[in-house]
This record gives structure tokens, sequence and C-alpha cells, in this order.
């Protein structure tokens, strides 16, 4: 459904976005990974039509997002990384004019608001004013309002940042939902853990290129194929880093700045608990802790692998 | 007919600030408080004898004209100039781009929203001269013309302003950029004009070769509602610079300067919203620069 193809921005010198390509299918919520300033931005805003790209094209549905960008804004919804609220509207008239401003008729968009107040968990709050509305609340209202004209693509920059644990999870369920419902969802976020339990596809942005793409379980497999994992061994600590480089899953053993043992290890759940059995039945083990498939390992992993080069998506 | 979204919104939100209350109120007590006082000395006045009222009428409306013109004038950049910024400052104004309103919606919806305000004072200032009217001395043409003076100067005006607003990303600096160019449209057209003459008379030269500069001072349209005052001016200003006579005589005879000055307005104003839609388009500025 969205094909991007070399997409390239340049601001002057410095290249936000570096011939990058993709392919997101209709149904599918495509995760936007990468640390702040790696172009997950830029890109969310080329495809919103709200910034012209330098090199490469965009299409959805097979036609050019730049040819007709009014006919483009129909089918997007989008949802910047801040709010963007008129303090002094109620939440249904803010709602309200997003509506009329996005093509709909006052009636249509006075009909469509109390499902999507709902979905989105404010249907308490649909007199409030929205200088009223706590952060969470106000996130939510504005994804109503990327909603508002039913669009099939949703583009989400950074939805869950300042949230509360509890937002979040909230958060989450409604973008399930709107897949039930059988939208299109591109969404940016620098944390993988978050995206991962959501995404059926994912991309890794670094300085602009996009190294690693494909569907979520086969980039988190190539992840898991090395994780790093802090090992807290009482004495003999030098005996256990022998026995630990003896393994056949280990590929190397440090011992880190605190002390411990550091061991870059190629199984998967598994054979970590099998690992963790053997150990602790021959050492005392006071602290185990898989570095988990965090974003910092991640990069470090990607950008040894494939530093200039955008590869093509895994599957 | 659907309003436009923008609008329907802006007038919403403007009404439900003290501000707007705030300014309507300040202004209708100025200039009622200077009817009270021009209407007080003339009574008192009439103590020491007879006075022509119709006289009277007459000058509290060349005052009160200059008063409102004034104050509207001074108000217009600070009601037009954050129209734009506003938005961005918010943060609203990518979301307002993603939406069907083209740029010309958005263009004119921030300033017909912007000119309401100055509309309502325009209104709201009209019962005053019944007091104008209770003297004499004043006909409603005169009214009539004086309002579509302040009408049309106001969307002039207010088109400079809002393209200043598309140009800067702060408001701060959009208002002073505007207050700095309604100086120079007042004062400074006139100052550079009458710097270049006191240049050209110390060379023992004489006369105003810039005058086509005060086409674009907001005091020139005034001639429409005073044409003998103005007509006297002018053709003072015109025989200085050119020698010839004003108005002109032949086939331009029938030409005003305040005719060319409202053109001249009207273009320039044109040419602002123009500019400033392709600046609130993303990919038509961005396509712009790439050139």
């Amino acid at each position: 459904m969205i094909t991007v193809k070399n997409l390239t921005k340049r601001f002057g010198a410095f290249t936000a976005v570096d011939k990058i390509s993709f392919t997101v299918s209709e149904g599918d919520i495509f995760g936007f990974v990468g640390p702040n300033g790696a172009g997950k931005t830029t890109t969310l805003r080329i495809l919103a039509t709200l910034s012209d790209r330098t090199a490469g094209e965009v299409e959805i549905d097979g036609r050019s997002i730049f040819a007709n960008a009014r006919q483009t804004r129909k089918l997007i919804g989008y949802m910047p990384d801040f709010f963007g609220v008129y303090d002094d509207l109620r939440v249904n008239e803010y709602l309200e004019f997003y509506g009329e401003a996005a093509g709909c008729t006052l009636g249509e968009a006075r009909r469509a608001i109390p499902p999507l107040l709902e979905l989105v968990g404010l249907k308490e709050q649909m007199n409030e004013f929205v200088n009223h509305l706590s952060r969470g609340m106000k996130q939510r209202l504005c994804l109503a309002r990327a909603l508002i004209h039913e669009p099939q693509v949703l583009l989400l920059d950074e939805p869950a940042s300042g949230l509360d644990p509890r937002a979040r999870i909230e958060l989450r369920q409604i973008l399930r939902e709107l897949q039930r419902m059988g939208k299109t969802i591109i969404i940016s976020s620098h944390i993988l853990s978050e995206l991962a339990q959501i995404c059926s596809h994912i991309g890794i942005i670094n300085h602009g290129r996009l190294p690693l793409c494909g569907p979520i379980s086969e980039v988190l497999a190539l992840i898991e194929g090395d994780a790093l994992i802090e090992i807290g061994v009482l004495e003999p600590v030098e005996e256990a880093r022998l026995w630990l480089l003896e393994q056949q899953e280990i590929k190397n053993v440090t011992v880190n700045h605190r002390g411990n043992l550091e061991i870059v290890f190629s199984g998967g759940q598994t054979d970590q608990a099998r690992l963790l059995k053997a150990l602790t039945a021959r050492f005392p083990v006071f602290y185990f802790n898989p570095a988990g498939n965090n974003l910092e390992d991640l990069f470090m992993k990607i950008t040894e692998e494939a530093p200039h080069e955008n590869q093509p998506p895994v599957s | 007919m659907r309003i436009n979204p923008l609008l329907a919104n802006e007038l919403r939100l403007r009404m439900r600030t003290w501000r707007s209350f705030a300014v309507v109120s300040l202004y209708v007590l100025a200039l009622g408080g200077f009817c009270l006082f021009f209407f007080t000395t003339f009574t008192s006045n009439m103590a020491y004898g007879y006075q022509d009222p119709s006289y009277v009428g007459q000058s509290m409306f060349y005052a009160l004209t200059f008063l409102q013109c004034g104050l509207l004038y001074f108000l217009l950049p600070g009601l037009t100039a954050n129209v734009i910024t506003q938005e961005k400052e918010r943060q609203t104004f990518d979301l307002l781009v993603c939406t069907q309103l083209t740029p010309w919606n958005i263009v004119l919806g921030k300033l017909a929203s912007a000119l309401s305000t100055v509309f309502l004072l325009i209104i709201a200032s009209l019962p005053l001269y019944s007091i104008v009217f209770l003297l004499g001395g004043v006909s409603p043409v005169e009214l009539i013309i004086l309002t579509a003076i302040l009408v049309i100067s106001a969307f002039n005006y207010g088109s400079y302003y809002l393209f200043l607003s598309t140009l800067f990303q702060r408001s701060a600096i959009a208002v002073l950029a505007s207050y700095a160019l309604s100086l120079f449209l007042a004062g400074g057209t006139l100052l550079i004009n009458g710097l270049y003459a006191s240049l050209i008379s110390m060379r023992g030269g004489y006369g105003m070769p810039l005058y086509y500069l005060l086409l674009v001072n907001p005091l020139a349209l005034l001639e429409w509602l005073f044409p003998e005052q103005g007509q006297e001016i002018i053709g003072q200003l015109i025989e200085m610079a050119s020698s010839s006579p004003y108005p002109a005589t032949g086939a331009l005879s029938w030409l005003r300067f305040w005719q060319v000055s409202l053109l001249v307005h009207i273009l320039l104003a044109l040419a602002a919203l123009w500019g400033a839609s392709r600046l609130v388009d993303p990919l038509r500025a961005k396509r712009k620069k790439r050139k």
C-alpha cells in the first residue's frame, strides 16, 4: 500500500534521510525505530506531505503523494510528536473543527465524535476544555483528531513519549483496535521494546539510513542471536570466566567496570535458562541480567555489520 | 454556503477571551471620551457667542475621522501580524496544513478572522457619528466613504501584515516587523520625501521628485473623503515635483491621486496574499527553494 523508494531529504549540507526504501502493506503496523535525530520525524513529515523530499518517491496505492498532496491528505491521519491543541476549545469543538477542516460536514463530524471518543477513552471528557485534560488525555485526543476523517493510513510520531506506563498500555490497546479496524499504521519510537509488542514490521533508522527492515519476528531473531548478558559471581570470578568460555553458545567473556562478567551469548531463551541452571550449580551467582533487545545493543550490532549500506528488507 | 471552518473556529476563540471585549470597550471609550470632550467644549463656547453648529459638526467629523484612522492604523499590526505565527507557536500550523484546507482557505480564513475584530470596532464606533449628524455639516455619503476607506485600508494593510506573519516563526518578530512597516508607510514615505526635497533645495534645486512614494502613504486615500483639501495638498506636491497641473488635463482629467493609491494598495495586497499562500504550502515553498 505504501511504497517508499530511495527517499532522500537534505537540509543544506546535512542529509537527514538518505535513500531509504521500504514497503508497508495494508493493515500492517510498521514501527520506525531510531535514536533522536535519526530521521524518523523527517520521514514521517514527508509522508504526511508537510515537507518536500530532495529525491526519491513515496506512493500510496501506486500514486505519488506529491502529485496531489490534497488528495493524499484525505488518506492520511497524522499525529505529530507534540500536542497541537487549542486550549480554549472544548474536546467536541476541537474535533468538530478538525473534522470540518478535513472535509467532513458539521453533521458528519458530530456523528463521528462519540464513537471516536469512546475508542480513545475520552467520552466522559467530551464537554471539557482541552486545557483541563492531562497529558495522556491530550495525546489520546490528538489520536482522535487524526482519525476524525476516517483515514486509511495513520502516521504516529512518538505517540507514547511522555506517557506513564498505564497510558502506554492503553495506547497499545487502542492501536491494536485500530489495526483490527483495518488501518495501516506507521509509528515511530526510540524504544524498541515498545514497538516490538504491537508492530508487525519494523525498520531501524540511524543517521538517516535504514540498515534493517522487515517483519518483527525476523528482526528480533537477528538480535536474539547475540544477546549481551551481565553475570555477577562471587569468588572465584576467574574460574567462572574460564568455565563460561568453554560453553558452546558463548562467543566472548569480559569483565566490566563493576567487576561483573559480560558474555556475548548466541542462544535463545531456553539456552539462557540452561546456562543459568548450570552456572548456579557450580558458582555462587548473585546477578544474571540479559541486557535485552535494547536499542543500544541493536545499533551496536547493526552499525558494526553495515555502517554504510542500506540493506534490503530481511524478507 | 459553507463557512470557512478556520474562520468559524477563530471567531469562537476570539470571543472567548477577555482581550476582544477589552479592545472594543477601550476603543469605544476613547472615541466616546473624545466626542464628549468636543461636545462639552462646543456647548461651553456657546455661552460666549453664537457658533454655527454645522461648522462644529464638520470639525468634529474631521477630528473623529483622523482619530479613528490613527487608532485603527495603530491596532491593525497587533491584530493581524500574529495570526499565522500564533498557529506556529501553538504547534497547530502543521495540523492545519494536513487538512483539506487549501493555502488560500488558510490565508483568507485567518485574514477574515483578524479583520472581523476591525469591522467590529468600526461598527461599534458608528453610533458616535450620530452626534455629528445632530450638529449637521456632514452628509451620510461622507460617512459611507469613511467606512469604505476604513474597510479597504484594513484589508490592504492586514494583507501586508499577514504576509509578514507567514514569513516569520515568532509572533513578537512578526508584530515588530509589521509596526516597522506601518511606520515606514505612514511616516517614512513623508520623511524620505522631505529629506530628499531638502537635499535638492540645498543644491539650489526645487521639487519633490519622489512624490509617487506617497501613493503607499495611508493618508493618500483620505483625498477621497476630503477632495478639496486633498486636491490642494497633492496639487502642490505634484507641481513641485513635475510642474504638471493636478488634476491632469486631457484624457486623464478624471484620474485622482487617491484612485491610483487605492489601485496600488489593492495590487500590493493581492500580491501579499498570493505570497502568503505560497509560504503556507510547505511543498510549494520548498519546491521554489529547490529551483
